[in-house]
């Protein structure tokens, strides 16, 4: 049976919560955090509750796909290790693992998720939506928002690099759609998918009420370009489980396609695809590894729990 | 009279300029270019092309599939087979890391190029026995050896080569996924493609034949690894050669292993520059393009024009002088002459005969009076005047807030925007119809030049746009071409007292001492401005080299010349320091100020209407 059935007949484990103050935290847990965003700030509430050995920060090195945890902070891993960094994790103190991905990039998290879930951690992801965005001051079409300086262009998320045969031919390409029209064009011109195996996603509803539209201007030249904007397909911006069901309602009509995700949107949705990845070893992941402006966004929205190990238990 | 799905058709088939958007049909719409025979002939050779100028439409139409479905090749007897594997850069992108020593990474990835390439070359021998139904093709191909190369498990069959490869990829990738995990073993470079080879030639009816490995997208490759495959391309010869498909600069790595071995044309390979290639015949080239496409809309009976000239008219100077209004602008020298008895036939002078020397006398009526009549008795000096300042006074005539200050118009002039480039000539094509469409016209009525121009604005801005994603320096790039067009826009709208038809710059050639970071991030700039088709270049007249960036001519791609208002024909140069190139990017109000010089004040003229959207960077 597969976990979308399940869901179907219970509701997502996933809250959602005005503030990062009141997610309710269990007793006994372990925060892993990040702080590249303003609003991966932790509130005192959180210092507090949990203590030592509890609250683990991960800095990113410099080096791609370097990291290191205050367990052994003198330490760069890497996330290509995965036995070093197992017994680094393994180092955590028992209970449930509260990943916050809010001021993590992708190429530390992903990796970080999969190496929890794998040493059978009871994990939940927290992230904190952005209060606003900084809006571009004379927007051309499509160009509302300033977020990315620039790109250091696709590269394989550690743990998930893909060597295909050109024989893997049959594939879809779906990219779950940003602001950034930029980047689904660059995409395009990476990957040179056939027009007819763009399958696009947008969030709605999304974070806001006017950010889906937001979604379809920015992109709107690469969407008309290859005919794409007839395939767009829908999922809750902010529910990841909402993206793995439609991942899965497009591998039963695609069974025999190589499905190639590409996590240019929201991080809700990068972890949706994240987890049917995991799911799907066939799967590919694609990202480009933005440079964030600073000062991209300000301040923090409504933060999300999302309950991963019973999302994945579900499905067994 | 066209039926409601003519121009449907018509967009489908022009629309679908990308090779991505055909499918099968890039099969059925390739037209051979005439680069084509030395291309195919048996001998390496380097493609280059930037992206769409059908550089990979060439290269999978070499492939086996694509003479099969061309119905070109019997393959119980081929001349040759091609063997075509796109690099990718996310794939590339997993060989590298802090983790491993670099000559670790050269050995993996070695090994990955060895599988890849047996694999096309696997799958090959599998359609070839599948095609023909007989069993016996390959009975003389030792699998086992091949395998050993690869260090796989033994196979006897194609199939199980091909799993194995299989297997043997999927070993490599949980390696570099995790370094904890067992390292594969791995084969050394080129051997295993040498016996490939070998092996291949032992199919029926294939002792004759030569295999193309196609590699296409080179400049994906990072350096490292461009040494290493340019080290198989040396090191190819007998029946198999190697085709390689790369963009202008995106060939970085010239030696192999060796540092001290390079590659070399015409010794090692074939230098083929489709821009270069295809120069005196492109026009013809996208004509016949088009007549396979206008070809297949009147087959379904959806009437269309019957030729890309009809469909694209096309204006000369003087006929474009009088649709921009000339007459308006001599109104005063007419009058002038009509009043004058002695002179008075002078206005039977083309109107912009009159305008090009009233112009060029500063208005001055009794100058031009003398240099018209010259003109009229074939004075040489007289005519070169003319020849000179024609064109270019054209850019001029039109007043500040017209819709249309310059006509870009007919199959010839729109093939010369594209610089070569057939994807952008089908663009321009496709937003020619459309525009048609969107005034309520039929397509098979010739298009109006205004029409003709508003289409190749929306081209050049929709490729300004879309510069912004072609690389991660995307953004500089449109910021480049912004500021240069800026320059040459406000250079053509003013051509006297300067140099008429100035849309060119070089570097010069020495100068003072130039700060290393601003020479790089010049450089870099520059190359990717190449790569992705922002700038072109041609050698300068100084001895060029590849790599020399002062040796080179720079235009803004003439794509962009509609957009801008600037001329697409190559003429006159500049000279900006790689300094101002780089703060055309970051400062461009102070900068085009700056290459402006003595006429610094002409950056402040309103911006051309179609530019508005840009006014915030320019103010």
């Amino acid at each position: 049976m597969s976990i979308s059935t399940e869901t179907e007949l219970r509701a997502p484990p996933r809250t959602v919560h005005s503030s990062r103050e009141l997610v309710p935290l269990a007793p006994d847990s372990v925060l892993l955090f990040g702080e590249g965003e303003e609003r991966s700030q932790l509130p005192q509430l959180w210092k507090d509750h949990f203590q030592g050995a509890r609250l683990i920060q991960v800095r990113e090195a410099s080096e791609f796909g370097q990291v290191s945890l205050d367990i052994e902070a003198d330490r760069a891993f890497s996330l290509r290790e995965g036995r070093e960094i197992k017994l680094l994790l393994a180092q955590i103190p028992p209970g449930p693992v509260y990943l916050d991905i809010t001021g993590l990039s992708h190429h530390v998290w992903i990796p970080l998720l999969r190496f929890l879930l794998d040493l059978n951690r009871e994990v939940k992801v927290l992230y904190s939506e952005p209060g606003t965005y900084q809006a571009h001051p004379n927007p051309r079409p499509g160009e509302f928002y300033q977020l990315s300086e620039r790109f250091r262009d696709f590269q394989p998320i550690p743990t998930f690099a893909r060597l295909r045969s050109r024989g893997a031919s049959l594939s879809v390409l779906i990219p779950l759609l940003g602001f950034e029209g930029a980047r689904f064009l660059r995409l395009v011109e990476i990957e040179e998918p056939d027009d007819g195996d763009i399958w696009p996603i947008v969030g709605i509803p999304g974070f806001e009420l006017d950010y889906p539209f937001h979604t379809f201007e920015g992109n709107a030249d690469v969407l008309k370009k290859t005919r794409s904007y007839q395939r767009v397909d829908f999922a809750d911006a902010a529910c990841p489980f909402s993206l793995y069901r439609r991942l899965e309602i497009i591998r039963s009509d695609w069974p025999e396609h190589l499905m190639k995700l590409a996590l240019i949107g929201t991080k809700p949705h990068a972890l949706g695809a994240v987890l049917f990845a995991l799911a799907d070893p066939s799967v590919e992941l694609l990202h480009d590894h933005p440079i964030r402006k600073s000062g991209r966004t300000q301040g923090a929205g409504r933060c999300h729990l999302y309950c991963i190990s019973t999302f994945m238990q579900m499905g067994q | 009279m066209i039926a409601p799905s003519g121009t449907d058709k018509l967009e489908h088939l022009f629309g679908s300029f990308r090779a991505e958007s055909l499918r099968e049909d890039i099969y059925r719409l390739f037209n051979e270019p005439k680069y084509f025979f030395y291309l195919a002939a048996p001998k390496s050779c380097v493609l280059i092309g930037g992206r769409g100028s059908g550089k990979t439409t060439a290269l999978k139409c070499m492939t086996y599939e694509g003479q099969d479905a061309l119905g070109k090749t019997d393959f119980r007897t081929p001349r040759y087979v091609g063997l075509y594997l796109r690099i990718n850069t996310n794939t590339v992108a997993s060989f590298v890391g802090p983790e491993l020593p670099k000559e670790e990474w050269g050995r993996l990835f070695a090994h990955f190029m060895n599988l890849a390439l047996c694999e096309e070359a696997t799958k090959y021998v599998i359609w070839l026995l599948e095609k023909y139904g007989e069993p016996n093709i390959d009975q003389k191909v030792n699998y086992g050896r091949i395998c050993k190369s690869l260090t796989l498990s033994i196979a006897s069959t194609a199939a199980e080569l091909l799993a194995a490869i299989e297997d043997a990829r999927l070993d490599l990738e949980v390696y570099i996924n995790n370094f904890s995990s067992n390292r594969p073993k791995i084969s050394p470079l080129n051997t295993p493609i040498n016996i490939m080879m070998q092996e291949l030639r032992k199919l029926a009816g294939h002792d004759s034949s030569y295999f193309y490995l196609i590699l296409d997208e080179y400049e994906n490759l990072l350096d490292y690894q461009q040494k290493l495959t340019n080290t198989l391309v040396k090191h190819s010869g007998g029946n198999y050669f190697f085709k390689v498909g790369v963009r202008d600069l995106g060939w970085r790595e010239r030696s192999t292993i060796n540092d001290s071995e390079l590659l070399i044309s015409p010794a090692d390979y074939e230098r083929i520059q489709i821009e270069v290639a295809l120069e005196d015949d492109f026009a013809d080239f996208a004509r016949e393009v088009c007549k396979a496409r206008l070809e297949a809309a009147n087959a379904e009976n959806t009437l269309g024009p019957t030729s890309v000239e009809s469909l694209l008219p096309a204006l000369s100077v003087r006929d474009e002088a009088v649709l921009l209004g000339v007459e308006d602008r001599i109104f005063q020298f007419r009058e002038a002459l009509r009043q004058s008895q002695r002179f008075s036939f002078l206005n039977e002078q083309h109107p912009h005969e009159l305008y090009v020397f009233y112009e060029l006398a500063d208005q001055n009526i009794e100058r031009a009076i003398e240099d018209v009549i010259a003109f009229r008795e074939g004075q040489k000096s007289a005519k070169e005047k003319y020849e000179n300042y024609a064109y270019s006074l054209l850019f001029s005539i039109a007043g500040k807030g017209a819709e249309i200050k310059k006509y870009y118009c007919g199959h010839q002039v729109l093939a010369k925007i594209t610089f070569q480039n057939i994807r952008f000539y089908m663009q321009l094509v496709n937003a020619c119809i459309r525009e048609q469409a969107a005034a309520g016209l039929a397509p098979d009525k010739s298009i109006d030049p205004r029409l003709q121009t508003l289409a190749a604005r929306h081209v050049g801005l929709s490729y300004l746009r879309e510069l912004e994603g072609v690389s991660t320096q995307g953004g500089a790039l449109a910021r480049l071409i912004l500021g240069l067009g800026r320059v040459f826009q406000i250079l053509a709208s003013n051509p006297i007292g300067g140099k008429p038809e100035c849309n060119q710059f070089e570097l010069p050639p020495t100068g003072p001492a130039i700060d290393d970071g601003v020479h790089r991030d010049a450089t870099a700039l520059l190359r990717e401005a190449v790569m992705h088709l922002a700038l072109i270049r041609t050698p300068g007249t100084k001895l060029t080299t590849e790599n020399d960036i002062r040796s080179w001519d720079y235009m803004p791609h003439p794509i962009f010349a509609p957009y801008f208002g600037f001329s697409h024909r190559r003429k006159r140069k500049m000279t900006i320091s790689e300094g101002d190139l780089v703060s055309l990017t970051k400062s461009p109000q102070a900068t085009v100020k700056k290459l402006l010089g003595r006429r610094s004040n002409l950056a402040d003229e309103a911006l051309p209407q179609q530019m508005s959207m840009f006014d915030e960077y320019f103010n």
